[in-house]
């Protein structure tokens, strides 16, 4: 229980805002968040202090042309592709909404390029805002990036952009934009590239692969909740999603032979909602990650994904029949203070009777070891010991918030678990905004915060960064982030000095809260270059530092 | 089971974990999840803790493919005597579940010290028993230690003044949620709340938080 001194001076700075909420009422109301959850007493009629919006209210869904499917596009080294962020007319779930796409699509088109090719993309913004694409996880030019400020100016409505686009390392990454990524990205501005490998026997057989990208999006009363024009609105959690979206359809349909091997590679592109998908007992290994493969092949039981990670597994049908596609996560309940099981289905996988050919199952069987990435990790595995380059924590600052909200959040401290995995308080998140909240990392050494921070390196440095999610006691509402390094690639070496046992290389490191993670950067790729959240409105809220290489 | 045993579980509900006696170093843990274990009236002299990490796992965290967390459980306990006294031969460490319907034996205490083990329980209560061998399903002796998971500090806010708002008439606690159309703080100390009732008019209430 808080004291009672302690309260009132919150209270006595919530007051303000207060008074402001109450002005607002009403103005967009009928859009909150509406669960089973009892709304704090005195939250009634309080939204966020931002302007409502949604892009391309004004248009009529039936002037736009409809989003197709994501198509997949085979790009050589020196191609060409013209990329289109527009406004499209969605169907999900039987209703229609004015979103954005890539090309028209939905995803946005899938691209396969051969590994250390270089396209070029030729990308025009004919939205209502300005925007640029970021590649994800790719180890590009630095001039590429797609940081709007950082490598280059925002590209404005009706303008163009040439991205050159070399991809050095075999695997899954995404693209999508780097500006106002709550709303652009929530909206459909993402797609996939898929690097095939140089060697042929790069990962074991499969009979197929399914490129799936996992997503959310809070659809009530047949409509779209609003983005906050002027600050991200749900800047405490994140949105969450009330309708999963697998490929941008809200249920995933797949049909299998049986005995199938099919390597899924999966993307989370949702602004903030951590998945664990299972294929109904399927038996499944994890074969890679953001930047390539695992040390060793390794059986899984689910996939955890943060939002930006991607994850590689081989997964056997072994028997006909029908496959649930699932996202069960432990769900919290603030009010009754319980843990539940939640249970989100995401589609389904039919296996037909007829047997898969060729038949993969023998060396379905054998856990790879994959010689080829230790011996690349050998290099700076000298460097797993050293002592800390760079220590990052953390935190959050809050202000001017709600009072009930402030009343409640000081009560609730007994108790923050690891993985946020659910919205357990939709209204008070919905009414937060970057205006009243500041997510933080904080360097350690000098306690510079955010954009403040600005780390140097020498190319080929071998970088050892700690990052401390400050938890219970030291945080006013701590929260996991899934914080991504822009155009490096990193191991994460130890979880509260545990050592990892199966390296893979990454670029969006999940933090959970009141952890401790090691994580060893290699400085290979010269730049001024972001580290963020990838929870879209923590980004919007604070939470990115820089860091140049040399 | 055990009548020792169930009372003790009993109590064991309605406490918070004690403050945790200090883990082996472990560097670079800043603030790793370790519950005190606290002795019983049969073992007053004895202390410890449990620490808690994830299950080693291709991500960061490891959790089962129901959501539940897969973590992995170090019990230390200090000032455990010889156990014949107490009617048995080994110390035994266990999680269960808050209502006692499930348990999972993690295992005997090296050295009547330390034991490891693994749980997914999302609340559970760890305990040390006194069991002749390596202990069966469930615990059998009596408890000599015992802590609360992390986890089992969740607070429930049901019944808190937050949410069961002011008294109307006669008519007992009236919910507030659907009943509030705005409200206004009237005084910081004592906190004050004039609530301006949906279907017209006003109600103040003092909170005693």
């Amino acid at each position: 229980m808080v004291r009672a001194a302690t309260l009132c001076a919150l209270l006595a700075c919530a007051a303000p805002l207060a008074a402001q909420h109450d002005q607002h009422a009403g103005a967009d109301g009928r859009h909150r968040m509406s669960r089973d959850n009892p709304m704090l007493p005195g939250m009634r009629g309080i939204v966020p202090p931002v302007t409502p919006w949604l892009p391309g209210a004004g248009i009529d869904p039936s002037t736009l042309p409809a989003a197709q499917p994501r198509q997949l596009v085979e790009l050589a080294d020196g191609d060409t592709l013209r990329l289109e962020a527009r406004f499209v007319r969605r169907s999900i779930g039987g209703r229609s909404f004015v979103m954005y796409g890539f090309n028209g699509q939905y995803p946005g088109p899938l691209l396969r390029v051969p590994q250390a090719a270089t396209v070029v993309i030729d990308f025009h913004n004919a939205i209502d805002q300005p925007s640029t694409v970021h590649w994800h996880g790719v180890r590009l030019d630095n001039r590429f990036d797609g940081v709007p400020d950082v490598t280059q100016p925002e590209v404005p409505p009706g303008q163009s952009f040439r991205y050159e686009v070399h991809f050095p390392d075999a695997g899954i990454y995404w693209y999508h934009p780097h500006v106002r990524e709550d709303v652009q990205q929530d909206l459909g501005l993402y797609g996939n590239m898929l690097v095939t490998p140089a060697a042929t026997d790069y990962y074991g057989p499969a009979n197929r692969e399914e490129v799936i990208m996992l997503d959310d999006i809070v659809i009530e009363a047949d409509t779209l909740v609003h983005y906050g024009r002027e600050a991200p609105n749900y800047a405490l959690m994140g949105r969450f999603g009330t309708t999963m979206l697998v490929n941008g359809e809200p249920h995933y349909h797949l049909q299998v032979a049986r005995g199938e091997v099919v390597r899924f590679y999966i993307t989370n592109v949702a602004n903030t909602r951590i998945f664990n998908l299972s294929f109904g007992g399927a038996r499944m290994k994890v074969v890679g990650s953001d930047v390539g493969k695992f040390e060793r092949e390794q059986w899984i039981e689910s996939v955890l994904i943060s939002p930006a990670e991607r994850y590689i597994v081989d997964v056997r049908f072994d028997e006909p029949g029908t496959f649930a596609v699932q996202n069960r996560v432990q769900g919290l309940d603030h009010f009754m203070g319980e843990l539940y099981s939640e249970t989100w289905e995401l589609g389904m996988v039919e296996v037909s009777a007829s047997a898969a050919t060729p038949d993969h199952r023998a060396a379905f069987e054998i856990l790879r070891e994959n010689h080829d990435v230790v011996a690349e990790i050998d290099r700076v595995r000298p460097f797993f010991e050293r002592s800390p380059d760079h220590e990052l924590r953390l935190n959050v600052r809050a202000g001017n918030l709600p009072t009930p909200m402030v009343a409640f959040m000081s009560l609730d401290t007994a108790y923050f678990r690891p993985l946020e995995l659910n919205d357990a308080m939709p209204d008070m998140n919905w009414v937060t905004t970057g205006r009243e909240i500041t997510w933080i990392l904080r360097d350690a050494a000098t306690g510079a915060e955010n954009m403040d921070i600005h780390w140097r390196f020498r190319r080929g440095d071998v970088v050892k960064i700690r990052i401390h999610n400050e938890g219970k006691g030291r945080s006013f509402h701590p929260m996991s982030h899934p914080i991504h390094f822009h155009g490096q690639r990193l191991l994460v070496l130890s979880v509260d000095g545990v050592p990892n046992p199966n390296l893979v290389w990454k670029d969006t490191i999940l933090i959970p809260v009141g952890r401790t993670v090691d994580l060893l950067m290699e400085a290979s790729n010269p730049g001024t270059w972001m580290m963020h959240c990838h929870i879209a409105e923590h980004l919007g809220a604070g939470m990115m530092g820089l860091f140049t290489v040399e | 089971m055990h009548p020792v045993f169930l009372a003790t579980a009993g109590v064991l509900l309605l406490l918070s974990s004690a403050p945790a006696a200090e883990p082996a170093s472990h560097a670079p843990v800043l603030e790793p999840d370790t519950i005190g274990l606290i002795g019983t009236a049969r073992a007053t002299g004895a202390r410890g803790f449990v620490r808690i990490t994830s299950t080693p796992a291709p991500f960061v965290m490891s959790v089962a493919a129901n959501g539940d967390p897969r973590l992995e459980l170090e019990f230390v306990v200090n000032g455990l005597l010889d156990p014949t006294p107490l009617g048995g031969d080994t110390y035994v460490a266990w999680v269960a579940s808050p209502q006692l319907d499930v348990y999972e034996r993690i295992g005997p205490l090296e050295s009547h010290a330390r034991a490891r083990g693994s749980t997914t329980l999302p609340k559970w209560l760890a305990i040390v028993t006194v069991e002749n061998g390596p202990g069966g399903e469930k615990p059998s002796g009596p408890i000599v230690a015992h802590g609360l998971s992390p986890s089992g500090r969740l607070q429930s806010f049901q019944g808190h003044e937050l949410f069961n708002g002011p008294k109307i008439g006669d008519a007992g606690q009236t919910p507030l949620p659907r009943t509030i159309e705005s409200w206004q703080i009237v005084n910081d100390q004592p906190l004050t709340i004039r609530y301006h009732l949906a279907g017209g008019g006003t109600v103040t209430r003092t909170a005693t938080w």
